[in-house]
């Protein structure tokens, strides 16, 4: 067990060690967050359709958080992420996406300009592999593409002009997701398990109007590691569970040229309930309120985001 | 075990939030080299260049040590008159054969003709790339070439006067750059809030002198002001490094203007906010909207460092970062932009002839233009 142990830290720190990092105004398509490595038993299928409602107003200039109220962001996702296990160690693990963005600019006259697009999001679709399962803990690993299958070019209705990257339901780029999750069971106390999870997302470029440049958006790392505790009233398991995420992203690039504003460090606690009235359903709530944010450049980010979740696990027999 | 974990994890955290800081540079005296400048070996003397265009005789006087290149008609009250440049104090740059001396915003300081002011062209600085796509065909001084895009022009579609699908979106929305409509100003006293090499857009109104610095205007790039009873915007598009002043009063009537988040050839179109029409700066008219095809009246500016500027104009204003805005005006927030071959977004036509981001001064006669680079004013 020693020696598996050994091998998730090299695991965790070697990704670290490449450190470069999701973009901008964190308004962007809400995908490696809401990726959750499940490790799933063999014959059942596993459902997660989440609501996701990500707010932003806080304006920072690197750590220093800016007296700002002249603008605001909003994206909220419609998420479902299926899973099924083609085998005791193998799984498929696909995400899919419904975006909306708002973006609102409060003039100095005191107008309000809201600018709005939705659609389909990317898609993710990772091949999984379970290293470990047992009682005390299990590791899995999981590697696949996102999938362009967003909009990219979606226009302003008033001048049909194409929209910012940032305010687009999908990223226009077929990129690679790697990511490992450890979950350590009855940790210390018998209700309470420690789980974590890291993941790299490589980009590529998209191309905009109509290919005269093109945009990438800056790899992004992040590791999140906590403690759920899970008691039972009347046969219902109720879980609380506190995380802390760490976010990193480098700089968007357009056509070669580093986009101001984009990229930085994001450290998170990702608070949560959740409750289990049977082995079939699970119902759950999640927020998440930034601690320490460093970010390159001025830029838009989180003031909090909340997740609501409806997961099923569906038995074969 | 476990707590080696969290702390192998806590460390390459740390470590790597290092390596992705703040690559924004400070707007002072740490800039980088600048394509077309060569600061060790800049020429402090004000070197003339006598130059006609399109039938025009101007005079350029250019300064590479205290970075300013300004441009006059020679020609005035039908006099054709011949400058040497002078050795006097600043702001004078220039003496005529009849005796005068003449300042920097082309006054007559001394001389017969003391008060009388020569006329200004029409002219801006700015980065090459800009006004090889605004005026294809611009020839560079000293040579007659018009590189490889003469011939070809801007047309518009839609209801713009320029090709509506080379019309972008910036990013930030319409106002999400917000425009200053109440600067406050300080005396160089108290004006140590700017670095030695920092731009500044220096304007004047009678006796009234104020600069406005390049580390407001990259954040806001539109500034409404006022002095006396000219209400203008002074305009600045950091895409395209050009600074305009216009009367903003048109049409008798007058107004302010605001960042529409809109770009035509990477530079900045305003939007007056009495009509809601939308304007480029360096086209130089309204392109959409109920004021379609407006000239606007452009005011002469000049373009210098901070501490030319002081050194010239002790007693001038100049504006402070108490703009009523939250913005961190040490910074530039625009990278490597400044000296990068690479633009942020596409142009028309892009004239490879020089580098993309040279400062050049153009002037422009029946628009037809010409860059003067500041290596040419070498003593």
């Amino acid at each position: 067990m020693k020696t598996i142990k050994f091998f998730a830290i090299i695991f965790f720190t070697m990704v670290f060690t490449r450190v470069q990092g999701q973009t901008c105004c964190s308004g962007g398509t809400p995908l490696t967050g809401n990726l959750g490595i499940q490790t799933i038993e063999p014959g059942s299928w596993y459902f997660n359709f989440s609501y996701d409602y990500n707010f932003l107003d806080a304006l920072y200039s690197g750590t220093t958080l800016l007296d700002d109220d002249t603008r605001d962001r909003v994206t909220q996702s419609l998420l479902l992420q299926a899973i099924y296990p083609i085998s005791e160690k193998f799984s498929i693990n696909g995400l899919f996406t419904y975006v909306g963005q708002q973006r609102t600019v409060f003039s100095p006259l005191g107008n309000t300009e809201v600018t709005n697009a939705q659609g389909v999001g990317d898609m993710v679709v990772l091949a999984q592999y379970t290293l470990l399962s047992d009682v005390k803990r299990s590791i899995t690993i999981a590697a696949g593409p996102k999938i362009p299958f967003g909009k990219f070019d979606a226009t302003d209705p008033e001048l049909g002009l194409v929209l910012n990257p940032d305010l687009q339901p999908g990223t226009g780029s077929w990129d690679g997701i790697i990511g490992a999750s450890y979950n350590q069971y009855h940790f210390l106390k018998p209700n309470l398990t420690f789980s974590s999870y890291v993941s790299y997302r490589t980009t590529t470029k998209a191309k905009r109007f109509e290919g005269d440049n093109d945009y990438k958006f800056g790899n992004e790392f992040m590791v999140s590691a906590g403690l759920s505790n899970q008691f039972l009233i009347k046969r219902t398991a109720i879980g609380a569970s506190a995380h802390i995420r760490y976010r990193n992203a480098v700089p968007d690039q357009i056509s070669g040229l580093k986009v101001p504003g984009t990229g930085g460090n994001w450290f998170i606690l990702i608070p949560g309930v959740y409750f289990e009235p049977n082995d079939t359903w699970t119902f759950s709530v999640s927020g998440e309120i930034p601690l320490y944010n460093n970010l390159n450049g001025t830029q838009l980010t989180t003031t909090y985001r909340l997740n609501a979740g409806i997961a099923i696990k569906l038995f074969r027999n | 075990m476990k707590t080696k974990l969290l702390f192998i994890i806590f460390a390459f955290w740390f470590v790597s939030c290092g390596q992705s800081g703040d690559e924004d540079l400070p707007p002072g005296d740490n800039v980088p080299e600048l394509p077309g400048e060569d600061p060790g070996n800049a020429s402090s003397v004000t070197v003339l260049i006598e130059d006609d265009l399109e039938g025009e005789k101007v005079i350029l006087a250019g300064n590479q040590a205290q970075n300013f290149i300004v441009s006059y008609k020679r020609v005035l009250d039908g006099t054709e008159l011949q400058f040497v440049s002078s050795d006097k104090n600043p702001p004078v740059i220039m003496e005529d054969t009849e005796g005068n001396q003449w300042d920097i915003f082309g006054y007559a300081v001394e001389g017969p003709r003391k008060g009388q002011q020569l006329t200004p062209t029409k002219s801006l600085m700015g980065y090459w790339f800009s006004f090889g796509t605004f005026y294809p065909g611009i020839q560079i001084y000293p040579d007659s070439d018009r590189g490889d895009f003469a011939g070809e022009k801007i047309t518009g579609s839609g209801d713009w006067l320029v090709p509506a699908n080379q019309v972008r979106a910036g990013g930030p929305g319409k106002d999400g750059i917000p425009a200053v409509s109440n600067p406050s100003f300080t005396t160089f006293s108290l004006g140590d809030h700017l670095g030695s090499v920092e731009l500044v857009i220096g304007f004047r109104v009678g006796d009234e002198i104020r600069g406005y610095p390049h580390s407001v205007l990259d954040w806001h790039e539109i500034v409404n002001d006022k002095i006396d009873n000219t209400a203008f915007s002074v305009i600045y598009c950091p895409l395209t490094g050009t600074g305009t002043v216009w009367n903003a009063s048109i049409d008798g009537q007058e107004t302010t203007f605001g960042v529409s988040g809109l770009l035509y050839n990477s530079n900045i179109i305003p939007y007056d906010r009495r009509t809601d029409s939308n304007w480029s700066q360096l086209f130089d008219k309204s392109i959409n909207g109920t004021l379609i095809g407006t000239r606007p009246e452009n005011f002469q500016v000049v373009e210098t460092t901070y501490a030319t500027w002081r050194k010239m104009f002790p007693t001038s204003k100049v504006m402070t970062h108490n703009t009523g805005f939250a913005r961190n005006y040490d910074r530039y927030p625009y990278g490597g932009y400044k000296s990068a071959e690479e633009l942020i977004f596409p142009v028309e036509f892009l004239d490879n002839r020089l580098h993309p981001k040279e400062r050049v001064h153009v002037v422009i006669v029946n628009d037809k233009a010409k860059a003067y680079r500041f290596k040419s004013f070498q003593e």
